[in-house]
């Protein structure tokens, strides 16, 4: 029966990524792309990859889809039709043979990989000095937390590309408000926003704890505290904040102010990014906590989009 | 052992008729019935990744469900928030 799961499964992630590429219609497209993403973190579920799995829920198909809902919007908003102009056959063939010769690299790459290269056993073997039990979130934040910290940076920077597209007149005020136009379904959205933005707190608080030993983290969390967010902000519950609020500006570099000051720290005790024993577990909990704060903030801001000027309308 | 072999039926049956709302993703008409067949699909995802906890026996797989059940809603929200926009084209119109 698990196989007849993972062949039927494996037919439906290829049909549903070949329906969003071909797809004529901008929102079935989107709707393939979000449909594809939940399709993919089943697959992850069914290989046991329960951390990889939320996190293609939660950003694959969740906030990307609101992503790309929200662009076709704007798009629309500007007078554009989102019909693509037919490609070049010499492009399409072009990108027949880059996108084939890329999956045959990544093809190679996995096969190279021999079940003995497994570094489950070592990582396994460290993970008792950690304090932790899931091995995911000490890759993440001990063994290559560096990475991680790159990472959190990298969001930042992004946001603050986003806010750069601003047209001067309009910094710093807040991003065009997403509160819903028409007034029938405002009651709706109104009391959706306000009993799940405690609840995406709740679960992203829970995500955070459970992710020391359990599948979870902060990236997950964040994403969840994002989409509590923008909820929160279509029902009109939450305002988006200007762009020098003070307070917006701690929430976004909490994350990785912490972790680099904790990072820092260790230089005195050793190396960069290196936990005094004894305290690893309580010093990973704390950077993933403000971790998870900064993300959901941040991703939230990305969503918005930059600062409009305050008459901008939709 | 048995009660395992059942949710992984169980599973399976979901994933079929998840299959089902690709119809309506696919062919509309209208903008809302694409949207709503996405919801269809991260509905019957939720249930999926239930029964396939179930199955393997990993309570893990209970919050990657709920992680799907929050993110799912906010998509149809974003959606529904600019009603001029929606079903402008010529294949979305309402009949």
């Amino acid at each position: 029966m698990t196989l007849a799961f993972d062949l039927i499964l494996c037919l439906m992630i290829i049909g549903t990524a070949a329906s969003a590429l071909l797809m004529r219609n901008a929102l079935a497209a989107i709707v393939f792309f979000i449909v594809f993403g939940n399709l993919l973190g089943l697959a992850w579920l069914a290989m046991d990859a329960v951390n990889v799995a939320m996190a293609e829920i939660a950003i694959g198909a969740g906030v990307t889809g609101v992503l790309l809902i929200l662009a076709r919007q704007r798009l629309m908003a500007l007078g554009d039709d989102l019909v693509c102009d037919e490609m070049p056959g010499w492009l399409r063939a072009g990108a027949l043979v880059a996108c084939a010769g890329f999956a045959a690299l990544v093809g190679a790459a996995v096969l190279s990989v021999a079940p003995s290269d497994d570094l489950g056993g070592p990582i396994a073997a460290l993970m008792p000095s950690l304090g932790i039990e899931n091995p995911v979130t000490g890759v993440l934040l001990a063994f290559r937390a560096y990475d991680t910290l790159l990472e959190t940076f990298v969001l930042l920077g992004a946001l603050v590309a986003v806010w750069s597209l601003a047209p001067g007149t309009a910094w710093p005020h807040p991003p065009a408000t997403l509160a819903l136009t028409e007034r029938e379904g405002h009651g709706v959205a109104a009391a959706f926003g306000r009993l799940l933005l405690p609840l995406a707190l709740v679960m992203a608080a829970y995500l955070v704890w459970t992710g020391s030993d359990l599948p979870g983290g902060a990236f997950q969390a964040g994403t969840v505290l994002a989409g509590g967010l923008i909820i929160a902000v279509i029902g009109g519950a939450v305002l988006w904040p200007r762009g020098d609020n003070r307070l917006l500006r701690v929430a976004l570099v909490l994350g990785p102010a912490v972790f680099l000051t904790i990072g820092l720290a260790g230089i005195a005790l050793g190396r960069f990014l290196f936990y005094p024993p004894g305290f690893e577990k309580a010093l990973i909990v704390a950077i993933e906590y403000s971790l998870a704060l900064s993300i959901g903030v941040t991703l939230a801001l990305q969503l918005a989009g930059p600062p409009v000027t305050p008459d901008h309308k939709g | 052992m048995e009660a395992v072999d059942h949710f992984m039926i169980a599973a399976v049956l979901l994933l079929l008729t998840l299959a089902l709302a690709l119809f309506r993703a696919w062919f509309g008409p209208r903008a809302v019935d694409h949207v709503m067949a996405a919801q269809l699909v991260a509905t019957s995802g939720v249930g999926v990744a239930l029964t396939l906890g179930a199955a393997k026996g990993d309570a893990s797989m209970l919050d990657a469900a709920l992680v799907a059940t929050v993110l799912a809603s906010v998509a149809i929200l974003a959606f529904v928030r600019n009603g001029r926009s929606d079903g402008e084209g010529p294949k979305d119109k309402e009949p």
